[in-house]
Parts: structure tokens; sequence; C-alpha cells
């Protein structure tokens, strides 16, 4: 389809401006995952994330719908291009190269972190021996929650400051406000109120109904 | 649909496809949605205010800040604990003025009476009295305090406000307990299966705040252990290490400030410190991975409402209506830090405070007086009856129908066992 098709008619300037969005979007998330298995992870900007924007394509070879091999020949330097002339549409392939790509250093998560430090398992099973729980497991027992007080111990940093320099909270936000001993005391008293009277009821129950409605 | 994944200490929860860090994130959320619903009757909002503030406080940041005034409409408590201060720094003086006195003290010793190898009462320092310690515990029949001493060294007044304090700091801590285990117990789909299931949640919880924490009340529960498990300890923190020559200027900073008591969790449900005059309390806080100083936070905030109020901040006392003479002003703060056994029965949704004490050189030594809240000896956790039943949790399930000295036993790390 040629651009004077899609402008000869509004639905297909629309239909147009989709197909540019796929093909940029198609692009964009095989970038993306080219990036990781290179240990990598696209950075961008906030205006940078707009189509066409991340990155300069070119070099786009469409695929043949049915070999899946490029088609011969045709070689094209827009996605514009490889829609206008190429009769590019969404669901076809197509092999390009992107230049200009803002991207960083991954950071792994904390699964593929241990996958990588442990590939066979080996110090996993040997911790399980020692008792030990690694950071992506549950407290199995209440042994597994005295290492892991005694890992948050030894993990906190160790030097001292004085006062003025020490952290005190962030002005405004609710948990490090003092909390009145009649609010605190209340929710005591509202709760056996709750039991006695087998109705909705305030304070917990709230939350309760919040959860259910997710 | 909900997923949980635990990294580093912290909690993350996928609920409806947003990621909260943390149960009283998730609270947090759910209010705000609640209320855009314009629900809006004033006591459900207050309610839900002081859950999600306790929530918060405990899970987020590892402690919780309670004004015993009520945002300075009542100070006979605040009076109390001025007394007990004046009766500490009273104490200490005399130790320091008197060799005889502080020899005369008794030296730490167990006290079987209370239940457990563990309970210690009398006195110890250490590191060149950088660290000063006089354990005390409650006696439940004629509500004295151990070691007998200690009638002497504090005098009738000290040990009356001492009671009083001990009182109503324990009453806060239990409440703090209770709603943590009830908002745990709810989360966690507990009683369920019975109508008004967070009621049921609410009640079981309170039961076992009553039942299982030792508030040094004479319980027939209790009754063969006449001697209170949970301490209230008088300390002195000053850093009185003697320093080389520094070589540079971080050497010279890390000799003015330093741990005097290492970085450690409780084994209790809650400890509760009233905020002492000079700051050096640091809980590390989860969610901002700092050292934060609560006794800091309060200080600000009630320098804060002084100007608001147009009184003078800088004075550090506080004025009382129709009395002369004010009261220093963190008489009317308590800290309140989750201890591992309110870790367990929350779930392990309120991490027990990796906490420590800090002290700087040439700044006057910080007095101190926690009460390390622990369970009453001799009786049972029953999962079922406080908590619903344990869900499949593994910790819940190995400490169901244990006594309280086996859980204390099993809360030992490897490395101790």
């Amino acid at each position: 389809m040629s651009k004077s098709q899609f402008a000869a008619n509004p639905n297909e300037e629309i239909r147009r401006a989709f197909t540019l969005y796929a093909m940029d979007f198609t692009a964009k998330e095989a970038t993306k995952a080219a990036l990781k298995q290179n240990g990598l992870e696209i950075a961008l900007l906030e205006d940078e994330e707009d189509e066409g924007m991340w990155g300069d394509l070119d070099s786009i070879r469409l695929l043949d719908e049915t070999t899946q091999e490029p088609v011969p020949g045709a070689v094209y330097e827009s996605t514009e291009e490889a829609i206008d002339v190429g009769g590019w549409k969404p669901g076809q392939g197509f092999d390009f190269v992107v230049r200009q790509v803002p991207a960083k250093m991954r950071e792994l998560s904390l699964d593929e972190l241990l996958q990588a430090l442990d590939p066979d398992g080996t110090l996993r099973q040997e911790a399980q021996e020692k008792n030990m729980t690694l950071p992506d497991e549950d407290l199995r027992s209440l042994g597994d929650l005295a290492n892991d007080s005694v890992r948050r111990t030894e993990n906190s940093p160790r030097g001292a400051t004085n006062e003025e320099e020490a952290f005190a909270g962030i002005e405004g936000k609710r948990g490090y406000r003092p909390i009145h001993l009649t609010n605190l005391l209340a929710q005591q008293e509202n709760g056996e109120e709750n039991s006695e009277s087998k109705t909705s009821g305030v304070g917990l129950d709230i939350l309760l109904h919040r959860r259910h409605s997710i | 649909m909900k997923v949980r994944l635990q990294v580093s200490g912290l909690t993350f929860y996928y609920i409806g496809g947003i990621a909260f860090e943390n149960m009283a994130m998730y609270f947090e959320s759910q209010c705000s949605h609640f209320f855009g619903f314009s629900i809006n009757v004033y006591n459900q909002n207050e309610q839900q205010s002081a859950l999600m503030h306790v929530m918060n406080a405990l899970v987020a940041h590892g402690a919780l800040i309670v004004d015993m005034t009520d945002g300075g409409t009542n100070f006979d408590m605040a009076k109390q604990v001025a007394g007990m201060w004046k009766g500490i720094q009273d104490f200490y003086d005399r130790i320091d003025q008197d060799e005889s006195a502080k020899k005369s003290l008794p030296p730490m010793t167990t006290v079987m009476e209370a239940g457990s190898q563990t309970a210690k009462i009398g006195f110890a320092s250490a590191d060149n009295d950088s660290l000063q310690f006089l354990e005390t515990r409650r006696n439940r029949k004629t509500r004295d305090f151990l070691p007998e001493e200690v009638k002497t060294i504090l005098g009738d007044s000290t040990i009356s406000a001492l009671s009083e304090v001990f009182d109503a700091v324990i009453s806060a801590g239990k409440s703090a307990v209770r709603i943590a285990v009830a908002a745990s117990s709810i989360e966690a789909g507990a009683f369920e299966s019975e109508e008004n299931p967070e009621a049921q949640a609410s009640k079981a919880a309170a039961l076992m705040s009553d039942e299982l924490l030792d508030d040094g009340s004479d319980s027939a529960i209790s009754s063969g252990f006449p001697i209170c498990m949970s301490p209230h300890r008088l300390c002195r923190y000053s850093n009185n290490q003697q320093n080389k020559a520094p070589n540079n200027e971080e050497e010279e900073e890390e000799n003015l400030s330093r741990e005097v008591f290492g970085a450690h969790v409780d084994s209790t449900w809650v400890t509760i410190v009233p905020v002492a005059a000079v700051s050096g309390l640091e809980v590390f806080d989860e969610t901002e991975e700092l050292w934060y100083r609560p006794e800091l936070a309060a200080r600000k905030y009630w320098e804060a409402e002084q100007t608001k109020q147009g009184l003078d901040s800088t004075s550090m006392v506080e004025t009382l209506p129709g009395e002369a003479s004010g009261l220093p002003w963190h008489s009317r703060y308590v800290v309140l830090m989750p201890g591992e056994l309110l870790q367990v029965a929350s779930r392990n949704e309120v991490p027990a405070a990796v906490h420590r004490v800090v002290a700087t050189k040439d700044c006057p030594s910080r007095l101190s007086a926690p009460i390390l809240l622990r369970c009453r000896p001799g009786v049972k956790m029953d999962v079922d009856r406080y908590l619903g039943g344990t869900g499949g949790d593994p910790l819940l399930e190995q400490c169901n129908g244990m006594t309280i000295e086996q859980i204390h036993d099993a809360l030992q790390p490897t490395s101790f066992q």
C-alpha cells in the first residue's frame, strides 16, 4: 500500500499511523530483547520514549510471510519506506539495523544474580545443609529467622555519625511522626467493640473490605 | 492474584499488577483508594489512620514514636516519666561520686523466679564504663522492683515513678503488638471461615497480648513465677573509649562518634524506649536503608510543634499550664521497636528492628530506660487461638504448641546452637 493510498482516505491515514506505531513498537521490543541477551537494557529519557526517537533504524529487510526468509533485493532505510513502499503489515517479520540506542548495563534481578553465581545449585544445596537461608528464600524455621536476623544485623553499616548528620526521618511522612497514645489504645477498644458487635465495624474491617474488592 | 517476593529483607507485593514495597505501603494505598469513594465517617478515618500509622512505622522504619500526652493535652504520665529520669540521673551521679555506693551494687545474677535461666537482675558495666546497666524486674505480687537494693539506691519516689511508667508504656506496647498481629492475620486470610473474620482476628490478637505478653501483672497464668520476664533496664551510655591520636580527619570523626552498643535485634515482642534527652538510639530504616534516630525525630517534631504554638522551642522544657516548673521536652515520648516474637506472630510481616546505640565523645552521656516486653513464663503458643491457624506458615507450624522457652531456644542462630 502506498503513501498516496493512505492519504486518499482519512481512515487510511489512521491505519498508516497505527502501522507505523506497530512497526516501531515491534522493533523496539526486539531491540530490548537483544540488549537483554547482552546484559544491557534500554535507557531512555522521557522524550526518547516517543515513536522513532529511541534509535535510528535502517537497512530494514522484510521477511517472506511463508518462508520467513528476507525478500530478495528490497532494503528500506526507514519504517515509513518499509510500509509505504514495501507494504509491511503488522505481524510480518523483518530484519533491521538500529543505531544510537541509549543503553546501560542491566541490573540483574536477585534470582538472576543468584543463578549467575550458582548456576548448578551447588551453593544453594550447601547452604541448605548448613541451615542457611538465601536471600530469595522464605524463612522455613525459627532458626532461619534467627540466622536472618544475624545477616541483617551484620549487613547494617558500621560507621557512626554525630547528631547533626544523623537521619531523623522525613518531615511530614506518617510513619516518622509521633502517634497519640489514645489513638493507639483506641484501636484496642474499638477492636473489642468489633468482636462484640459482629457488625462490619470500623478499623481493620475497612482493610478487609478493600482487599476483597481488588 | 497476589505474588510475593522477598528481597534482602524487604517484601514486595504484586497486587493487581502494582508492586508495593511493604504491607504498610499496601495499606496506605488501600486507604487512599477507600477514601476516594467518599466514605467519610470521622471515627473510621481516625481508626484507619492509626492502624496505617502503626504498620507503616513498624514495617518500613522499625520504630513507632508514641506521644504519651496526646499532643500536650494530658501531662500526668509525662510527669511520672520526668520523675523517673530524675531518679536515674541521681543514681548515676551518686555512683560517679561515691565509689563505695558503686561497689555496693549487686552484680548481674540469674533470677530463676522469673522462669528462665536468661532472666537477670543487677548491675553491670563494660567498655571502660561506656555501657552501664542496672537490670530491674518487677515482683508481680508486691509490685516492687528487684534487686532489693534498688529501693535504697533509687528511693521511693523514683520507684513509684518507675512503676507508673512501666505500666503505661507496657500498655502502649501491648496495643501496638495487638494491632500489628491482627492486621497480619487479616492480611494472611486467617479466620476467613468464620463470620466477621476481621473482628475475630482483632479479638484473638487481644487475647494473645493479654495471655502471652508479660506486663508484670499478677496473672494466674504466671502464678508459679513471681518475677516478671520483661525487664526494665536503667542504662547509661557514654563514649569513654581511650582513642589513639587520629591520623586523619576520617579517624578523628570515627573517634568522636561510635557504636557503644552494637547492632542487634531483640528477642522481644516490642522493646519500648522512653525517649532520652540525648539522642543515640539508632534503628536501621529498611525503607531508606539508613540508620534512623527516632529520638532526634521526636525532638524535631516537638520543636516544630512548639514553634507552631508560638512557644519557645529552644528551652527544651515543656511549659505546663498553671505550674511554675516545666518538664524536660522528651518526657512525653516513647519509641516502640518490634522484636523477633512479633516477627513470628505477624507471619514475618513486621521484621524485628535492627538497632544500636551510638555515643559521641564530649557529649553528655545518654541515659536510657528501655522495657523489653517479653513472654509470660510457662505459657504455650496456641496458633489457632491467637492467630486463626498457621495458614501453612512454617514458622507458626514449628512454634505451635511450644512453650515460650522452647521458642526462645529455637530462635538462636545456628552459630550459637
